[in-house]
């Protein structure tokens, strides 16, 4: 996008009005992205600081060769194994202990649609949770953090084959577990 | 059974939304780093080679003279000019290029009523596709053809003319450098440049200029230009109008042909921005359809003309633009066309007008205000139209004529 070269580029000039732009522009998308990847409210909002501080004080020597998005969800991500390499084995909660807000994701039409809508969503955050964390976040570095598979291989460390595969067979298994045919 | 289309599309709608504590605490704290950062520019480097260089008298003798030199030879590159310098200079080269072209083709997609003024913007309207045909000729003007889906315009080398295409009003004129929308200029977008590098030469904290390279291969030239609001912030235009709003305009041309490649117009809005302008074709040099330039009006065509000196004029100059609202409304209430002609300047009430407001019934009628950025009074209303439904918007009256009678500007 040509506004983002151009914020970036303000932001090395120290503009405060550029921070706020690209912020409030990504906020919302790389808060979700995390909160899937990690499961968890507050740690994503740790995330989120994190990418952006390490955005700024790295400022002056950034370049920006493909999309801002794309570079800010591919931090995400990183930061995001970071945080979840330290919990393991801390027995931490679950992406599906996670309750999300209805407001999130959609409006219901009645309360009968409000609880449908609800436990669909439910079992779509039990369903991520599910999947192996490779494949999980291949999935939702494609469809929210808007990377292409080549991107996502050079954030996992494999070939764009191998995220492409990681991304079918997370699709697959969610498909299959939404459909009620694998225990999650 | 979900599909795997189905599942990518949950994915995708699966949002988490950020509260507002958290996001002005964290926005906060990035905003304290940005600061202390500019304020101790590289901290953890520039100490350590202040320290080594310094050490002697003659490091610090040797230094302080490359200093003096390095300041004498960057002069040119740090004046806070040089960025808009290099803007002005690109426009300049723009405006050049597009002097010489034969044609061109631009089309854009704009947040607009599909058969309004090409200029009035709603932050919230959907796109609509606006064309830019110009023709180049011998003269300065050309012919040019400027088409949106309820209204074109054509000028044919003599006049332009525009046609309402709903309701048939045509409006002509010869004169060929009319005031215009920011949008309308478009047709003669060599000037434009020439505007802008005016501006680049005259604002320099305004425009900031990078190169990059395109998805062609070849080297861009970036500008982008920021623009204050020529209204206040509560103003009524306040975001109706691209000049009538903070807006940031980005132009992309092509480093060689330094032609116009992309164009985007950002409102700035309670710290959003939303684009409500883009270019989605420009083509040079293309062969035309003399068609084009000749506009095929429709037989019962209703022309627009200039409101001339009634015998009881007086009557007229002397309302308040209140008082102007309500006999305009009055005369439809009666379905008086005849009255009602006194207050549009046209040669026939279109019959779309008579269908829709003939036998309404005026509920309330406020009182008249004004906008920085217009020259008339704005008379708010609520009406029931004869269909049933309530209709409550703001009459812009305005009387900067030669008659000096009210005339309906628009809000209907």
């Amino acid at each position: 996008m040509l506004e983002d070269r151009y914020l970036v580029w303000r932001l090395k000039r120290g503009s405060a009005q550029a921070l706020c732009r690209i912020y409030n522009r990504y906020e919302s998308d790389l808060l979700t992205l995390a909160t899937n990847l990690l499961g968890r409210t507050g740690q994503a909002e740790d995330v989120l600081q994190d990418v952006f501080m390490k955005f700024i004080e790295s400022i002056d020597t950034f370049e920006l060769t493909g999309s801002l998005k794309g570079y800010l969800a591919k931090c995400v991500a990183n930061r995001a194994r970071d945080y979840l390499r330290k919990d393991r084995g801390r027995g931490s909660e679950t992406i599906a202990d996670c309750r999300l807000r209805m407001a999130d994701y959609g409006i219901a039409s009645s309360p009968v649609e409000a609880v449908i809508v609800e436990e669909q969503k439910q079992r779509l955050v039990a369903a991520l949770a599910g999947l192996p964390c490779e494949q999980r976040e291949a999935v939702l570095l494609h469809l929210q953090g808007g990377l292409k598979f080549r991107e996502i291989a050079n954030v996992q460390g494999v070939a764009a084959k191998t995220a492409e595969s990681r991304y079918r067979y997370g699709i697959e298994r969610l498909r299959s577990m939404l459909n009620g045919q694998v225990e999650t | 059974m979900k599909r795997a289309r189905e599942v990518e599309t949950l994915v995708q709608g699966l949002r988490h939304a950020a509260d507002a504590e958290m996001h002005s605490r964290i926005l906060g704290n990035l905003l304290d780093v940005l600061k202390q950062g500019r304020q101790h520019p590289s901290a953890g480097i520039q100490p350590t080679v202040r320290r080594i260089v310094m050490r002697s008298p003659i490091t610090k003798l040797a230094a302080a003279a490359v200093l003096v030199v390095a300041i004498v030879l960057s002069v040119p590159f740090l004046a806070p000019s040089t960025p808009s310098a290099s803007a002005a200079q690109i426009f300049y080269q723009a405006a050049q290029a597009m002097s010489g072209l034969k044609s061109f083709h631009i089309r854009v997609e704009m947040r607009t009523p599909p058969g309004d003024n090409f200029a009035c913007i709603g932050l919230n309207y959907e796109f609509v596709p606006i064309d830019f045909w110009k023709q180049f000729t011998d003269d300065e003007w050309g012919k040019w053809r400027l088409e949106e889906p309820g209204r074109v315009v054509v000028m044919d080398g003599q006049q332009s003319t525009m046609l309402r295409k709903g309701s048939n009003i045509v409006s002509e004129s010869v004169d060929r450098n009319p005031e215009r929308y920011w949008t309308e200029c478009l047709v003669e977008v060599n000037k434009v440049m020439s505007r802008e590098a005016r501006k680049a030469a005259e604002q320099p904290a305004q425009f900031t200029s990078y190169r990059q390279p395109g998805e062609d291969g070849r080297e861009k030239m970036v500008i982008a230009v920021e623009a204050p609001s020529k209204v206040p912030p509560t103003d009524y235009l306040r975001n109706q109008y691209i000049e009538d709003s903070d807006h940031l305009t980005v132009y992309r041309f092509d480093a060689e042909t330094k032609l116009l490649e992309d164009l985007q117009i950002y409102v700035h809005d309670n710290g959003k921005d939303v684009l409500v302008l883009r270019l989605v074709q420009a083509e040079y040099n293309i062969d035309l359809d003399p068609a084009l330039f000749q506009l095929q009006l429709p037989a019962d065509v209703i022309r627009s003309t200039t409101l001339t000196i009634l015998s009881d004029n007086e009557k007229y100059e002397q309302m308040t633009p209140k008082e102007a609202a309500t006999a305009f409304f009055a005369a439809c209430a009666q379905e008086d066309w005849n009255e009602l002609l006194k207050f549009l300047g046209r040669t026939a009430v279109a019959q779309r007008m008579k269908d829709y407001l003939g036998g309404l019934e005026v509920l309330e009628l406020g009182e008249p205000f004004q906008s920085a950025g217009y020259a008339g009074w704005f008379v708010p209303y609520k009406i029931k139209l004869k269909s049933g439904d309530i209709k409550q918007h703001n009459l812009a009256v305005r009387n900067d004529n030669p008659a000096h009678r009210w005339k309906l500007d628009g809000g209907i």
